[in-house]
């Protein structure tokens, strides 16, 4: 409940301060770029939504957390942390916060855009790929709270960073060497492009469950390290 | 009951020693005063009881467990007011008491209470950032007694409040100590400590150069002091022979103890009337200047020398 708490005061934190002003442009600059004019201009399916949907709200994702931890780590903190026996609790709070703002602009943009009429299909393959783009945006910003300064050191930051580099370069950069150095990184985020791709074809192959799992599975550890790791942490904000 | 235990606390940032093998503790009930200059280590030792920290060496228990743990039994004021000013006094006070556990109707009636407390129900509903620094002072002194805890400690409670609102929160703080209530109250304010607490620690560069009750400390063994009333001019001029050995101070005569006969044979064979004899006291600042001299740094290093073992064979060559 007390995560709730801190939740709900960094919402509205949040809403306060202006930070979500960005988000609302985005999304609404978003829609008429993509959304409108594209999909007057072109055409536009369900594909092409969850393609730049998937994206953005990765993105918006990692904004949000980044901001959320970045007004968690300041000397306001101490009297809330003060109160707190379990001071994982704070960065639970944050990650549940960051989760609700993703949560309500992509399920904004998702109504909006059906009942427009400009994506129009059967609600289990939305219901299908919305999980998928929803399960890639809690993993990028469980990943994000997990490495910002508030819970991780800037050195640890670092190899966090390269490795993270090395998993992504794998699936670009073709070259023998390098996919063998970053082969047993590329686990990390493969799932994230396996997803990717079930929400835009809407097809399962035999890696999207096993992708869903591993996801589900970085997002559980990643909370739990998160809030291990920052219970543990010296608090000098 | 030990509420504060440290012992052989250190701790150390790259390049220094905040805090030099400290042993401290602090009863149930007490109210302790903790005092040094800027950077002698104070909020280091805030931040370790509190948990924020983690000793480099040694150990703190709060109320026998792990700061961290003992947390809900605390009520902190930190030294600089950094709050949520976005929001009202009482929607803050609101979410740091949910926070504390309290709910329902028993969080709003300890809002109110703590608002109440402080002064400041008039404007409950005004937002921080449209407060004075006085007033975020305040909210910051009802936050940190809002779960009713048991230690309570003070950053500078006083620090940005004109005298009145100096004088009240006194008032709050002799309350609490009337309360029962263990207070770390660590302050610039000299007559302050001396007024709120029962024992005081000195911190200079890390290490606690003098500690022990207030009432003790500044008793001195040295000198007493003699109120003669109005008779001050003739003493002075029967006690002319002693060179200038006895002074006066705040209209009375200051008497070493080694002079004492002397100086009372003398007033009573002029005839001089003696209202009391007191034994001298020495303000806190005296004792706390004494206490973070440099040349009281320079003989507690050479008492140290003097007090390691020698060694037999010497070292080796």
């Amino acid at each position: 409940m007390r995560s709730l708490a801190i939740a709900r005061f960094s919402l509205e934190d949040y809403i306060r301060s202006g930070s979500l002003l960005v988000e609302v442009v985005a999304v609404l600059a978003l829609h008429v770029v993509f959304f409108k004019y594209q999909a007057d201009t072109f055409g536009a399916d369900t594909a092409h939504f969850f393609g730049v949907l998937s994206v953005f709200t990765l993105a918006q994702a990692v904004y949000t957390t980044a901001m959320l931890f970045r007004r968690a780590a300041t000397p306001r903190a101490y009297v809330v942390l003060a109160r707190l026996a379990q001071p994982g609790l704070y960065v639970r709070g944050k990650l549940q916060a960051a989760l609700v703002i993703t949560l309500v602009f992509y399920l904004g943009t998702l109504a909006r855009v059906v009942a427009q009429r400009i994506v129009w299909e059967a609600p289990a393959r939305l219901t299908l790929g919305s999980g998928a783009v929803l399960l890639n945006a809690l993993v990028a910003l469980t990943l994000t709270g997990l490495f910002s300064p508030l819970v991780t050191p800037r050195l640890a930051r670092v190899g966090l960073f390269s490795v993270l580099a090395l998993a992504g370069g794998r699936l670009s950069i073709r070259n023998s060497l390098w996919e063998r150095l970053s082969q047993p990184f590329s686990l990390l985020v493969s799932p994230v492009f396996n997803l990717h791709r079930f929400a835009v074809e809407g097809t399962p192959d035999p890696l999207t469950w096993l992708a869903v799992a591993v996801s589900l599975l970085i997002v559980v550890g990643g909370w739990w390290v998160a809030e291990w790791r920052f219970s543990q942490r010296e608090v000098m904000l | 009951m030990t509420v504060i235990h440290c012992q052989s606390l250190t701790k150390t940032y790259p390049g220094v020693t905040a805090l030099d093998r400290l042993d401290l503790t602090i009863a149930a009930g007490e109210a302790f005063g903790l005092l040094g200059e800027n950077g002698a280590g104070k909020s280091t030792l805030v931040k370790l009881v509190l948990g924020f920290l983690k000793p480099t060496a040694g150990r703190v228990t709060v109320f026998g467990q792990s700061p961290v743990a003992a947390r809900p039994r605390l009520g902190y004021l930190p030294e600089l007011p950094h709050y949520d000013l976005a929001f009202s006094a009482h929607a803050y006070l609101s979410f740091l008491g949910s926070l504390s556990g309290l709910s329902g109707a028993r969080l709003r009636r300890q809002v109110d209470a703590g608002l109440d407390l402080v002064g400041m129900r008039a404007q409950a509903l005004g937002r921080l950032a449209t407060f004075s620094k006085g007033m975020l002072q305040r909210v910051g002194i009802a936050q940190a007694l809002l779960a009713d805890p048991d230690l309570v400690i003070l950053d500078e409670p006083t620090a940005g409040l004109d005298p009145r609102g100096q004088y009240e929160i006194r008032q709050v703080i002799l309350d609490l100590r009337a309360a029962g209530k263990t207070i770390l109250l660590c302050s610039h304010i000299l007559a302050e400590v001396e007024e709120v607490c029962h024992t005081v620690g000195i911190l200079r560069r890390g290490r606690l150069v003098q500690q022990g009750a207030v009432a003790d400390l500044l008793r001195r063994s040295d000198k007493v002091e003699l109120d003669v009333g109005d008779a001050l001019p003739a003493a002075q001029a029967a006690l002319a022979h002693l060179d200038g050995q006895v002074q006066v101070q705040a209209g009375c005569l200051l008497v070493p103890r080694t002079l004492q006969p002397t100086v009372l044979q003398t007033l009573l064979a002029a005839g001089i009337p003696i209202q009391s004899l007191t034994p001298a006291r020495d303000t806190l600042e005296q004792v706390y200047l004494r206490a973070t001299s440099p040349t009281e740094d320079g003989r507690r290093k050479t008492e140290e020398k003097s007090s390691r073992p020698s060694s037999v064979l010497g070292p080796p060559s």
